[in-house]
């Protein structure tokens, strides 16, 4: 009896060991949980720059939210942010039908030009001098210039202010990135992510302003020009001017992804060994308490790896307000003018397609020109939350 | 950069001035001359830039210069690195607390204080024995040697950095 009165008080002592480990190791997590958005809450405050929420607030109308930069990280780290996939595709959806309704609209007078332009000239012949019809012709072909001298006015300007903003939104990003990845051990980064966010601000940047735009000023002048009379023919020179330009494009994005991605992946490769490194010295060095010892570092370098990991996904989302949506404008215009220059062809008029098609195939320098400048902002983004994840993971 | 914009602007104003002409000019022989003349007119222009750039070549120092320039703008925020270095410093105390428990030293107190700089360097580490209590045999031990062996492992500092206070 005695026997089973103490094998019963073992079983129960065993069991209910086990209900003061978990409730030890949940006061344990909650404390941690607690302990780190503390931490998260302190560095969000003392890091987010007053220019950077200025810069937001200013995007903000774009992004359709109301919130503050500050919180809307916050919002991202605790993962109760009203901004899903769903919600963006819904947005980019709704943005790509609306553009493309107010495109044909735009266009249709230049379809109506053109069936006019046809008729007068079928009807040439009621005309006295072939100056007539010719001046009648010329009245015309202003006209639809005219039309789409206005939207390329609109596009080159909104093409300048996506790059500025580009350059403004890298030049804020930067020292509060390179400021979070130097807390948390990342030398190699700070040597390397100020050159890359220059050579993109300073150079890749200022290219498509100086030497893209009056580039594409210039060849869609001299389609302008020489769709306007048989004499002068400036094809190849826009061409050239064109091909020189892409060329341009290429060779300088296709460089600069290719430093971007080789620096940003070897300098984390570097950071993240030399900070595991000494992690495992001390974890090491100290046998009894290496994993307690070490765990004091992971909540600071965690909340800095959060942080920097909430910044890099809301300058993504921050990055598709400023490039992607405009770009959608841009895009939508140049295939609703091909699909116009498609219809006119038929009707007799092959000036003023050629004009058009001609017109649309010139934009793609300014969607390849953000395109680029897009992709590869977004290219050191996605190293920043990739990697100098050292510490931690 | 700006000059090559200018230098655009210049042969589309030149090559435009010359459609402008073609098309305003009644078909004769002056209109032929006058082709002839605007066309050299757009060749000067277009070549107008190319005896500077083979004599002096492109001009780098002064773009260097404007990127070393604007790297000092991309400074880091001392304070806040400062500030999570002394996070790491004061967690590096507590836990070198517990391990001096651990080794039979309770009651330690053990204060980490880090340099302002962007690496994690410490500058003063404060052991103070004013309440100490020793929980285990320390016959023919030396506490201080003993106390400052330990500290020396879990914070990895240098013996020199290592105050005592009794």
């Amino acid at each position: 009896m005695k026997r089973i009165n103490i094998v019963f008080i073992l079983i129960v002592v065993f069991l209910s060991s086990f209900s003061i480990c978990d409730s030890t190791a949940y006061a344990n997590e909650e404390g941690l949980k607690e302990d780190l958005e503390n931490q998260v809450e302190d560095h969000i405050n003392s890091i987010i720059s007053p220019e950077l929420e200025d810069y937001f607030n200013r995007l903000k109308t774009n992004l359709g939210v109301d919130f503050t930069f500050k919180e809307f990280l916050k919002s991202i780290i605790s993962g109760d942010t009203p901004l899903t996939i769903e919600s963006i595709g819904g947005f980019f959806n709704n943005a790509f039908r609306k553009e493309l309704k107010y495109t044909f609209l735009s266009l249709l007078n230049v379809i109506v030009l053109s069936i006019i332009s046809s008729l007068s000239g079928h009807l040439s012949s009621g005309f006295k001098k072939d100056s007539t019809r010719q001046i009648v012709s010329w009245v015309i072909y202003g006209t639809i210039i005219a039309t789409l001298a206005i939207s390329i006015g609109s596009f080159v300007v909104t093409t300048k202010s996506i790059i500025d903003d580009l350059s403004t939104f890298l030049d804020l990003f930067t020292p509060i990135i390179v400021t979070l990845i130097t807390a948390l051990g990342g030398k190699a980064g700070l040597t390397i992510l100020p050159p890359i966010a220059l050579l993109i601000s300073n150079f890749a940047l200022k290219l498509i302003i100086n030497m893209i735009i009056p580039i594409f000023f210039a060849i869609t002048i001299f389609t302008f020009v020489g769709n306007l009379t048989d004499t002068v023919k400036l094809d190849t020179l826009s061409k050239s001017f064109k091909s020189i330009a892409s060329w341009a494009l290429g060779i300088v994005f296709s460089g600069l992804m290719i430093f971007v991605s080789v620096q940003g992946l070897v300098g984390a490769s570097i950071d993240t060994i030399g900070v595991k490194f000494s992690k495992f010295a001390i974890s090491s060095y100290v046998p009894i308490l290496g994993g307690y010892l070490s765990d004091g570092f992971d909540i600071v370098m965690a909340s800095c790896v959060l942080i920097k990991n909430a910044l890099g996904l809301t300058g993504v989302l921050v990055l598709i307000t400023i490039a992607l949506i405009p770009l959608i404008k841009i895009v939508v215009y140049s295939l609703v003018l091909k699909l116009v220059a498609g219809i006119i062809e038929p009707i007799g008029e092959v000036k003023i397609a050629s004009l058009l098609y001609t017109t649309s195939s010139n934009l793609n320098l300014l969607i390849a020109a953000v395109g680029g400048a897009f992709f590869l902002v977004l290219t050191v983004l996605l190293i920043v939350i990739g990697s100098f994840n050292s510490g931690v993971v | 950069m700006m000059n090559l914009y200018s230098w655009i602007m210049g042969i589309v104003g030149a090559i435009c001035l010359t459609v402008l002409i073609d098309v305003m000019m009644q078909d004769g022989e002056t209109k032929k001359y006058v082709k002839g003349i605007t066309a050299l007119i757009v060749l000067a222009v277009i070549i107008a830039p190319l005896p500077k750039l083979l004599n002096e070549g492109f001009e780098f120092d002064q773009t260097i210069q404007e990127y070393a320039n604007t790297a000092n703008e991309y400074s880091l925020n001392n304070d806040f690195i400062y500030a999570v270095n002394q996070e790491k410093a004061d967690e590096l105390s507590i836990n070198s607390q517990y391990y001096l428990k651990q080794n039979g030293f309770e009651n330690v107190k053990i204060s980490c204080y880090v340099d302002y700089c962007s690496d994690f360097k410490l500058r003063l580490v404060n052991v103070d024995l004013s309440q100490l209590v020793i929980n285990k045999n320390v016959e023919n031990i030396n506490i201080n040697d003993e106390i400052i062996q330990l500290v020396l492992k879990a914070t990895g500092a240098n013996k020199d950095q290592i105050v005592i206070l009794n």
